[in-house]
């Protein structure tokens, strides 16, 4: 057997990232797949590891926004309760507790630009170089963007907490 | 209530503060800050307890199943390579084998007036440098990073 892949080491966060913006996880997966096809067969990749990383969010990211593409010209579009859904792991050991099922709700509601990056950075631990490189945006940009994604998901989960938080008071 | 009511000056920068991204004098700013305001604090614990709830809430573990799928690949990459490299070697030999005769045919048969043999070589060459334009054009274009812009 060959040695592991370089790429393969961020499959699993590749996935994740791509589900926050696909809004489903097979589609996510066809994604990543396709993304690593790219990264095995391109012919001029970066050497060191940390340029490698950030190419591959990009070519991830650049596919996610292809596919998103297509589905809006068949007019579908991301349903916030699916995504939730679709985060959640086919062979998840056990039941997870339900402040996770809050914040997967919390992310859905977020809009696409703030979750890809709330993704990125928490979960992909990119750095705000990297997250300026693959996101396309300056460097000065990124703490802001960031900040108010944070700020949204707090509130929407405030708002989530204090709903179910009064449905079990009515029950 | 007056620190709910007005969001404070270190606002942006405690996301920066809690990623370990702040230069050292914005993290000391940040730091003296948080020790007298209760609002702040609460919040970057706020963060903290969100950011490893997402991690737990959104991470996928590489699926064994789909890893064999991926490596396999690598067969087919080298068919792939020697099969184009086979292809462009023949090309090439053709078009330059075809390419001679026709030079040789051109100098030297005299039996068609030269202002043809002349146009003939023209079209040709025309062709070709069309060709070769068009070759140019698309090549720059896939190797300009059009997502630049694009809004989501």
């Amino acid at each position: 057997m060959e040695s592991q892949h370089p790429f393969l080491q961020w499959y699993g966060g590749a996935v994740a990232f791509a589900t926050s913006l696909m809004g489903c996880r097979e589609n996510a997966r066809d994604v990543v797949q396709q993304a690593l096809y790219k990264s095995l067969s391109a012919r001029r990749v970066p050497i060191d590891e940390a340029a490698q990383k950030v190419w591959f969010y990009k070519v991830v990211r650049n596919l996610c926004i292809n596919g998103l593409q297509q589905e809006r010209r068949m007019q579908r579009t991301v349903d916030a309760d699916a995504l939730a859904a679709a985060y959640v792991d086919s062979d998840e050991p056990y039941e997870r507790s339900e402040r996770i099922a809050w914040v997967r709700q919390g992310l859905a509601k977020l809009t696409p630009e703030q979750r890809e990056i709330v993704v990125l950075r928490d979960v992909n631990d990119l750095s705000y170089d990297d997250l300026a490189e693959v996101l396309g945006i300056q460097r000065g940009t990124v703490m802001s963007r960031l900040h108010r994604a944070r700020m949204a998901l707090r509130d929407h989960l405030i708002r989530i907490e204090a709903n179910a938080g009064g449905v079990t008071h009515a029950n | 209530m007056q620190t709910e009511q007005q969001p404070c000056a270190v606002a942006e920068e405690l996301s920066g503060y809690l990623d370990n991204e702040l230069s050292q004098q914005e993290q000391q700013r940040v730091m003296i800050h948080l020790r007298n305001c209760p609002h702040c604090q609460q919040l970057l614990t706020e963060m903290q307890a969100m950011r490893t709830d997402m991690k737990v809430a959104v991470h996928v573990s590489a699926d064994t199943r789909d890893l064999p799928q991926i490596l396999g690949d690598k067969p087919a990459r080298w068919l792939g390579l020697l099969g184009w490299s086979a292809l462009i070697l023949g090309v090439l030999l053709v078009a330059s084998f075809f390419f001679w005769e026709l030079a040789v045919d051109l100098v030297t048969n005299a039996s068609i007036p030269w202002w043809v043999r002349f146009g003939i070589a023209g079209l040709y060459l025309g062709l070709l440098g069309l060709f070769l334009m068009v070759l140019r054009q698309r090549l720059v274009a896939m190797k300009t990073d059009k997502y630049r812009k694009v809004k989501l």
